[in-house]
């Protein structure tokens, strides 16, 4: 008996401590492939452009007039234990950066849209990502629209280049045929695209930057993989019983869709959707099917200053009928 | 039974069997670096333990992987025959077929039969889920709650079944026999005889049924 419980004892430390060291961690993937902005004062700035190849462009960005070449290096990101630590500049020809031929500069710290390096004589300096388009999430959810009382809740990543909106959307969402589980058509999103009137519609909007919208869409993009290729991690069969499965593949995209929004810093300010009784109210007290709604509007009520408003919304993002229905 | 001729000997599937369109037939990579279909190489008509791994995994894989060497010990007859062990990656983004070499290498599981898997993580993903879900994405999201079950399938009947890896010897290789292809009355009767005088054995030694 004492030895019984002695082992069972022995097994739920072990247990827990596996638990640990399997949970799955999304570490912060560094990209410095783009333009980023060095502000030397408020009317002079350097800008660092980085292309794919390993070449960087350094051009001096006067407030008043147009960026002006500098000089060009070759350039590489240096990893220490699998994690980039510094980058290398050399300087092409006759060109200098940094006052040098070549150069390493110690990354100090990163996210999405900044880079805290050291360079040695010139010492710490912070750069920004440059952008010249922008990006959206808007999360979607209504209640009442299927026979089980539940209805379409989606997450919509908008990519506006141009003045342009590229829309992607993915959920379960009401066709006249009743529920459907895939790639929302665009007739069908952009009546989700308006805010909410009642208690049975919840919408968020928020602006996003570069690398969040392209973790968003890739996550929307595999799931769309998956549809079309009949491979959803949940299928009908014993092992959902009575639940529909899309209902449980949906909890799983919108989760990973606004999880991915804080990968790099905390910018949004989540809800954990984490089935864990002491942190999560949704998942213990609704069915999944209304699970995404109450985590949309949870997700609302957390970040009603971000929000953007109707009106300004549809300044940026021209769709017609948007507001109309 | 090496490889070759695992591959090409035909393994009858159920008429049953939900086939690729379940297990998916996604294209992994062995610990000899050599290129098998899920279903079609590993699953379709056979009888197979499978388990969930990685090989940093310093917490309960090393431990299943002994669990199923024991087992392994005890199925050594029909190893590579009839019966096929898969430990799959979940990191597949950190484990090579080397890594998985090593690895297996190291606690002397390179063994005729055994496969360690790696391949691309979408489809080891879709794989995890078709295989070892619970209905719940908040079990399933963390694959450590996966680590420790045995997933038991045998396509040629169509039965699937689970043991606990940290189960008593005795409870796994039950489950996995409940795997068995069908006997015939005649063979029940020899497995029962057999069986009861492994149970007579225990009785005389210890007083009572102990691990048969």
């Amino acid at each position: 008996m004492k030895l019984t419980a002695i082992i069972s004892l022995l097994a739920v430390i072990l247990l827990g401590t596996t638990a640990n060291a399997l949970a799955q961690e999304k570490s912060c993937s560094f990209d410095l492939v783009g333009t980023w902005k060095a502000q030397l004062s408020p009317t002079e700035a350097i800008l660092y452009r980085f292309d794919s190849k390993g070449s960087v462009t350094v051009l001096a960005a006067p407030e008043k007039n147009e960026p002006r070449q500098i000089s060009t290096a070759k350039y590489e990101v240096n990893k220490e234990l699998g994690k980039p630590d510094s980058i290398s500049f050399t300087a092409s020809g006759k060109n200098r950066i940094f006052g040098a031929v070549s150069k390493t500069m110690k990354l100090v710290s990163y996210d999405d849209t900044s880079i805290t390096c050291d360079i040695p004589g010139i010492g710490t300096t912070r750069w920004t990502r440059v952008d010249p388009d922008r990006y959206f999430i808007v999360l979607a959810a209504r209640r009442g629209e299927f026979y089980d009382t539940s209805g379409s809740a989606f997450p919509m990543v908008i990519k506006l280049a141009g003045g342009i909106p590229t829309i992607d959307a993915f959920g379960v969402y009401l066709t006249k045929d009743g529920k459907a589980f895939g790639t929302v058509p665009p007739d069908i999103y952009k009546k989700y695209l308006r805010e909410a009137r009642n208690d049975s519609e919840t919408t968020l909007r928020l602006e996003i930057n570069s690398r969040q919208y392209e973790r968003a869409l890739k996550i929307i993009k595999e799931w769309e993989r998956r549809a079309r290729n009949d491979e959803l991690l949940y299928i009908t069969g014993k092992e959902v019983a009575d639940t529909d499965p899309n209902s449980l593949n949906n909890i799983l995209i919108v989760k990973a869709v606004t999880e991915t929004l804080n990968q790099c810093s905390q910018d949004v300010n989540l809800y954990p959707l984490n089935y864990v009784v002491k942190d999560d109210w949704i998942t213990n007290k609704v069915t999944p099917p209304f699970v995404p709604f109450y985590y949309f509007q949870e997700l609302r009520r957390r970040n009603e200053a971000r929000h953007i408003p109707d009106q300004k919304f549809q300044e940026l993002v021209h769709l017609p009928n948007l507001a109309s229905r | 039974m090496d490889r070759r001729t695992m591959l090409s000997r035909v393994f009858k599937p159920s008429p049953y069997s939900p086939g690729a369109s379940k297990f998916t037939n996604a294209l992994l990579r062995t610990q000899d670096n050599k290129e098998v279909r899920f279903y079609d190489d590993l699953i379709k008509g056979k009888q197979c333990v499978i388990n969930m791994m990685y090989a940093e995994c310093h917490g309960a894989c090393p431990l299943v992987t002994t669990v199923l060497k024991r087992t392994y010990r005890e199925l050594k007859d029909r190893m590579g025959k009839d019966v096929f062990f898969y430990s799959i990656s979940v990191k597949p983004q950190d484990d090579t077929p080397a890594a998985l070499k090593h690895y297996a290498k190291m606690r002397n599981a390179d063994l005729p039969g055994w496969y360690f898997l790696t391949g691309d993580s979408y489809d080891i993903e879709t794989i995890r889920y078709r295989l070892f879900n619970m209905g719940h994405p908040g079990i399933d999201l963390d694959f450590a709650m996966h680590s420790g079950t045995l997933r038991i399938i045998n396509d040629a009947t169509n039965y699937w079944g689970h043991a606990g890896a940290f189960a008593s010897q005795g409870n796994i290789m039950d489950r996995i026999r409940w795997a068995d292809p069908y006997k015939t009355g005649a063979e029940w009767a020899v497995y029962a005889r057999n069986l009861q005088t492994l149970i007579d054995k225990d009785v005389k030694k210890y007083g009572y049924r102990r691990d048969v």
